[in-house]
């Protein structure tokens, strides 16, 4: 059987006035059900663009799909039509987005937009059926007396709740890939805790394969079983997160490492990588990390490092990924 | 909501009083009636007589007391220039206005609308430069040249359709599109920066990525938000369509309040120029009040807060 979600090689630019940004430069990854995928990166690194392309609901104009493929349950989703792919969208392939405060529709109930899914992708028509349906997906991720806020719009609702919403509406349909993106930036911390859990929860209900945007090692820490690091488009490092963790390949892998606040450690300072991340309009000949890389060689400023491969399923890009894993 | 409404109502009221005060003293004001019901050979006696008989030398409170009355009674006086009484004279014709202003209302919304939502998911595109360019000469032509143009076009050119007058459906299309011309223009290009704001928003994205089809995320999702400021440029049209109608009236010969107004200015004849102002601005205060309720049925967060 074909892994539920194989990406080769995407490529996804932008056009604009001042060149060609490449957003998404040649990512490759794969997912199976059941499994929980970390993206990692600082901003601007390509994540959001790569789960975007995922479904192909890009900026209108300006972006576009240059090449790669995206095989879900092995059928290339760039090569179906607009109404087919529209179809996956929502019951196979399902997003729990990052501002719950805008993500929802102000004008109409909450009933009426769960409704949505189970209207375009299963036709149900009959009002009491689809309400139980609703009723039932609330109840699930624990939005108390959900008979009540089937008729509440979604100013009515905290931040925590309205992201309930929206990772319900997600799996009404039973998806088998759910892409959340940043699901928790916009939530208080300890809310964040909550919706993580949640997340969590119901991809092991569903046994789901999952995506989970984040800047935040920690979060993928706790909630991953595999982690893809992004730099300027590309993935640089990915593996099982015990191997990453214990042995990072890649010195932005580390520096990221070394950017996570840990209790009890004697610097008095928070460390960040220094320096900006390129900007994908004009990448630089060599490695786009050399610039703010710590461990930096000659070679890296001209020539492009290569993937390689650690055991079966740990690859970086880095020409001192060998030496890296020694030290 | 009940709140809303209730406030919406107060204000609604007290609009309408300051109507009548205002209408009741630009009468006065305009200068003195009896000056043109009478020949300028009459004494001043026969002058005063007339003036007695008319109410009009009475203290002025008193006589916005007896004009109140009649607003409540419906008894706004007899016209002075017909004889009859000022309200039969107005209803006579108010209804033709807004047949008209009607007609002006739909060409402007339906085509606005349209023509802009159309612009919006079509951004940047041919269609949407062309309605841009056509939608700016609409807002600098005014509405009595365009009305002309058509009257030259289609009537004298083409001979399609009748110059002015009013008898059946065929003599409202000119004049309700020169009358909605300029709405319509403004109206295209509300509806396109609304529409084009709203395309942007998370819950748009989101309902695409949900599998939503494109028409309903427009016209579901996307049209009912946009909604709202489309309506309130409308809502201030809707006056612009009844009391703006007085050049299109003149151009098409239209049987309406706009000729019946202009004489009865020049005539000074108060009981009518007060029933025309006063029914007509009450008529769109209540239109405009309806307009508000809509908002609350549109917006809930308008009715729920
Ligand atoms: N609409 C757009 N027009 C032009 N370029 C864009 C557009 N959207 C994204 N990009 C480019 O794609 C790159 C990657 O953006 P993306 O949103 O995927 O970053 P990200 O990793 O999700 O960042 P963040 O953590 O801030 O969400 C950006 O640096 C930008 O150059
Ligand atoms: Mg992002």
């Amino acid at each position: 059987m074909p892994p539920l979600l194989e990406v080769k090689n995407l490529q996804t630019h932008f056009i604009t006035r001042s060149g060609v940004a490449r957003a998404v430069d040649g990512v490759t990854f794969s997912l199976e059900r059941g499994q929980t995928l970390g993206l990692v990166g600082e901003s601007g690194s390509g994540k959001s663009v790569t789960c975007s392309s995922i479904v192909r609901l890009l900026p209108k104009g300006s972006g576009r799909i240059v090449g790669g493929e995206v095989l879900f349950e092995g059928r290339n989703l760039l090569d179906i039509s607009e109404n087919e792919m529209r179809r996956i969208r929502g019951s196979q392939i399902s997003f729990v987005t990052q501002d719950p405060m805008t993500s929802l529709n102000p004008v109409y109930s909450i009933g009426n937009q769960m409704e949505e899914p189970l209207r375009y992708h299963q036709g149900m028509r009959n009002h009491g059926q689809l309400h139980a349906k609703v009723v039932e997906a609330l109840t699930q991720v624990g939005i108390p007396s959900p008979e009540r806020r089937v008729k509440d719009y979604p100013h009515q609702l905290s931040g925590g709740q309205r992201q309930r919403v929206v990772t319900a509406m997600a799996i009404e349909c039973q998806p088998s890939l759910l892409i959340a993106d940043e699901p928790t930036t916009a939530l208080d911390v300890t809310v964040q805790i909550q919706i993580l859990r949640l997340l969590k929860d119901v991809q092991k209900e569903l046994n789901l394969g999952m995506i989970l945007v984040t800047h935040d090692l920690s979060v993928i820490a706790r909630t991953c079983d595999k982690v893809a690091v992004m730099y300027a488009g590309r993935i640089v490092e990915e593996g099982p997160i015990d191997e990453i963790f214990a042995r990072p390949r890649h010195p932005y892998t580390r520096s990221l490492m070394r950017a996570i606040p840990q209790i009890g450690r004697k610097e008095d300072r928070l460390y960040s990588i220094p320096g900006q991340p390129p900007d994908v309009r004009r990448l630089p000949q060599g490695c786009p990390f050399a610039p703010r890389c710590p461990d930096v060689i000659d070679r890296c400023t001209h020539e492009a490092p290569t993937e390689q491969f650690f055991g079966s399923n740990h690859r970086a890009r880095c020409l001192r990924a060998e030496e890296m894993g020694a030290s | 909501m009940t709140g809303y409404i209730v406030s919406r109502l107060i204000q609604t009221l007290v609009t309408i009083v300051g109507i009548s005060v205002v209408v009741f003293f630009l009468a006065r004001l305009s200068g003195d009636a009896t000056a043109l019901l009478i020949p300028p050979e009459a004494t001043a006696e026969d002058r005063e007589a007339l003036k007695e008989s008319l109410g009009l030398d009475d203290p002025l409170p008193v006589q916005y007391g007896i004009f109140v009355k009649g607003i409540i009674t419906g008894d706004f006086g007899d016209s002075f220039r017909f004889g009859e009484p000022a309200l039969d004279v107005f209803l006579d014709r108010f209804p033709n206005t807004l047949k008209l202003a009607a007609a002006s209302a739909v060409v402007a919304l339906l085509g606005g609308v349209s023509v802009g939502v159309l612009g919006a998911i079509r951004a940047g595109g041919f269609v949407d430069r062309l309605t841009t360019v056509i939608a700016l000469l609409g807002q600098a032509i005014p509405s009595f040249l365009i009305g002309i143009m058509l009257i030259l076009f289609f009537a004298v050119e083409l001979r399609w359709l009748p110059t002015s007058g009013m008898a059946g459906p065929k003599t409202f299309i000119m004049p309700a599109i020169a009358s909605a011309w300029y709405s319509m223009a403004a109206l295209t290009r509300m509806t396109r920066s609304s529409m084009l704001d709203v395309m942007e928003t998370d819950y748009i994205r989101l309902a695409r990525l949900k599998g939503v089809p494109e028409r309903a995320v427009i016209w579901k999702h996307a049209f009912r938000n946009a909604l709202v400021p489309i309506l309130s440029l409308f809502s201030l049209q809707i006056i612009f369509f009844v009391s703006g109608s007085v050049v299109i009236e003149q151009i098409f010969a239209w049987p309406g309040i706009g000729q019946l107004t202009i004489q009865a200015i020049f005539s000074r004849d108060y009981p009518l120029v007060q029933t025309i102002v006063f029914v007509t601005s009450t008529f769109l205060v209540l239109l405009n009040l309806g307009v508000d309720l809509l908002y609350a049925v549109i917006d809930p967060r308008i009715r729920l807060a």
